[in-house]
């Protein structure tokens, strides 16, 4: 058998959600695989490659392979003066803005909810992880939302929600100073529908701790429905959890996940790096 | 500012709130100066006697003079099959089962503002103090008012504000389960005015912690205007602090401030206890 007639091998992790996928980085690299990589993706949302151990360099152009790769911060540079192409996690932080921003990863939710069009994906590498916590935990949205009564689905078709950068905000301080909550409210906002029908002909449920309201209903019927569906889509038969070893890398579909970082310590020496592939297509 | 009033001797913290009361436990206990101390308590706010160090039945009999005690949980017995008039106030949990939920007593707020009538006023007698932080700050609601340039003043007129325990969840857990929300939701809540005008013909403001949303506006109107309230009123020059000695008893009127502790650790060993004045008028 030749190398290039290698498949992949691909392992359920749960039946909704998860693949193992085992494979060597010099066949991911050469790209062979990128397509089958990315219907898997599709099918399977969250696929782990179990302790390969990429170089920042093999992630990046690994990524190059699946797609257009997005730089952090939509194009903002890093310290070199260039546009990141690796953007890191890390537990070490001692500013205020940092550490609220690391702890907002540790509600579900999914990346660029508040921008133009959300990432389609990331891939996350281990570099170290914390002694205690830092698991990472990912929802299937798409799961999710079949599972619920067809009446309900064509229902929440009907809905859209306002994901804003106020409402994230709130979470991780209830008593801002207007000051701060008016810095929040001049930050990203996007109504979004509730229900993302993607061009595929995937449906995904579009919620987590961005979604502020429910456009035109009642303020407790709004935050009862939002509460309910992240509740829904979080229950354990819909969400992989991943405890990390040095070197995993996961990849996951933003369009189809939420996800969410179980609490760890300030300076526990937990680091991520981590790529982005570029959305493909507006929440629509 | 040091007056004498009779055998009282009144010292002003700050120009809007704030009297520290020098007098002796059998002083506060004949109830010869009750009348003097509800004035005081209205205009001034906030009552300090240092270091009076009563117990728990002196507290209670002090308490009586001044209007009607209030008992914790509507009067609901306790552990000795009576009312309990003393509330003991600590964030450990082997000292008191509602030490979570205590978290919310670190916010801005007033108590009883998901009754028909809040309470007029709480008394609390510091038993242990924290090592470190544990400081409480009080804000003059009246002056905060007062303060406001007239647009303000007319455009708050009307208006409504929905007060709830699920907000009080909401501000500890900004992620609660559906079914941690639905029992949230069917907890008690109530509207209120936003000005509240008392019989005394002076207008206070009603926000804090428990403000969920303000009837009828969008919601990112509601939030930023409670948020914009809460600041105001909380500014320096409304806000008296105390920092606990031993035996400290200080006595507040509910009904036109807001209260906060200031942050301290769980095992600091901090512990506060606390009796009550019945409310005397709905929040109108």
């Amino acid at each position: 058998m030749t190398m290039t007639e290698t498949a992949l091998r691909a392992t359920d992790l749960k039946p909704l959600i998860g693949s193992r996928v085992d494979c060597d980085i010099d066949n991911l690299l050469s790209g062979r695989h990128a397509a089958e990589i990315r219907t898997l993706l599709a099918e399977r949302v969250v696929l782990l490659f179990p302790e390969i151990g990429m170089t920042d360099e093999q992630q990046i152009a690994f990524t190059a392979t699946l797609g257009t790769p997005a730089h952090e911060n939509n194009g903002t540079v890093g310290p070199d003066g260039k546009p990141q192409a690796i953007y890191t996690v890390d537990a070490a932080q001692d500013d205020a803005h940092a550490i609220r921003r690391l702890r907002n990863n540790f509600l579900w939710h999914l990346d660029g909810s508040m921008h133009g069009t959300p990432i389609l994906a990331s891939i996350l590498s281990a570099k170290r992880v914390a002694p205690e916590g830092g698991e990472t935990e990912w929802g299937n949205t798409c799961a999710a939302l079949a599972a619920l009564p067809e009446a309900e689905q064509r229902e929440l078709e009907t809905l859209r929600a306002v994901h804003a950068n106020w409402a994230l905000q709130r979470h991780g301080n209830p008593e801002p100073s207007y000051a701060e909550f008016q810095q929040s409210r001049r930050g990203p906002s996007q109504s979004r529908p509730l229900v993302w029908q993607q061009a595929s002909g995937r449906k995904s449920l579009v919620v987590g701790s961005t979604a502020a309201y429910v456009e035109g209903m009642d303020p407790l019927d709004s935050l009862d429905l939002l509460v309910r569906l992240r509740d829904w889509a979080t229950q354990p038969q819909f969400v992989y959890r991943h405890e990390w070893k040095a070197g995993d890398m996961v990849m996951w579909d933003n369009t189809a996940t939420l996800h969410r970082a179980r609490p760890y310590e300030l300076n526990c020496g937990r680091l991520m790096h981590r790529t982005m592939l570029m959305g493909e297509e507006p929440v629509g | 500012m040091i007056e004498a009033a009779e055998d009282l001797s009144l010292h002003h913290l700050t120009p809007y709130i704030g009297t520290r009361i020098e007098a002796d436990a059998d002083t506060l206990l004949s109830g010869r100066y009750a009348g003097q101390l509800r004035t005081l308590l209205e205009t001034r706010g906030v009552l300090v006697f240092p270091e009076v160090g009563l117990d728990d039945d002196q507290q209670v009999a002090f308490t009586s003079t001044l209007g009607t005690l209030a008992y914790e949980n509507n009067g609901t017995p306790g552990p000795d099959g009576k009312p309990q008039a003393i509330f003991k106030v600590s964030l450990d949990l082997q000292v008191t089962p509602m030490a979570k939920p205590l978290q919310n007593s670190l916010l801005w707020h007033l108590d009883g503002t998901t009754h028909d009538v809040p309470i007029l006023a709480s008394v609390l007698t510091a038993r242990q103090l924290a090592a470190e932080g544990g400081d409480t700050e009080w804000c003059s609601t009246y002056a905060a008012y007062e303060a406001l340039p007239d647009a303000d003043k007319q455009a708050l007129e009307g208006l409504r504000v929905v007060h709830s325990n699920l907000q009080l969840q909401r501000n500890i857990n900004p992620e609660l389960s559906y079914e941690a929300f639905q029992r949230a939701r069917n907890s008690p809540s109530k509207s209120q005015p936003l000005v509240w005008k008392h019989r005394n013909g002076r207008k206070s403001l009603v926000v804090g912690a428990t403000a969920g949303y303000v009837e009828g506006l969008p919601h990112d109107d509601s939030l930023d205007l409670l948020v914009r309230l809460r600041d105001w009123a909380t500014q320096p020059r409304f806000v008296c602090r105390h920092s606990w000695k031993l035996g400290d008893l200080v006595v507040w009127d509910n009904t036109g401030t807001l209260h906060r502790a200031l942050a301290y650790a769980p095992d600091s060993g901090r512990l506060m206890h606390r009796s009550m004045l019945a409310g005397e008028e709905p929040v109108g």
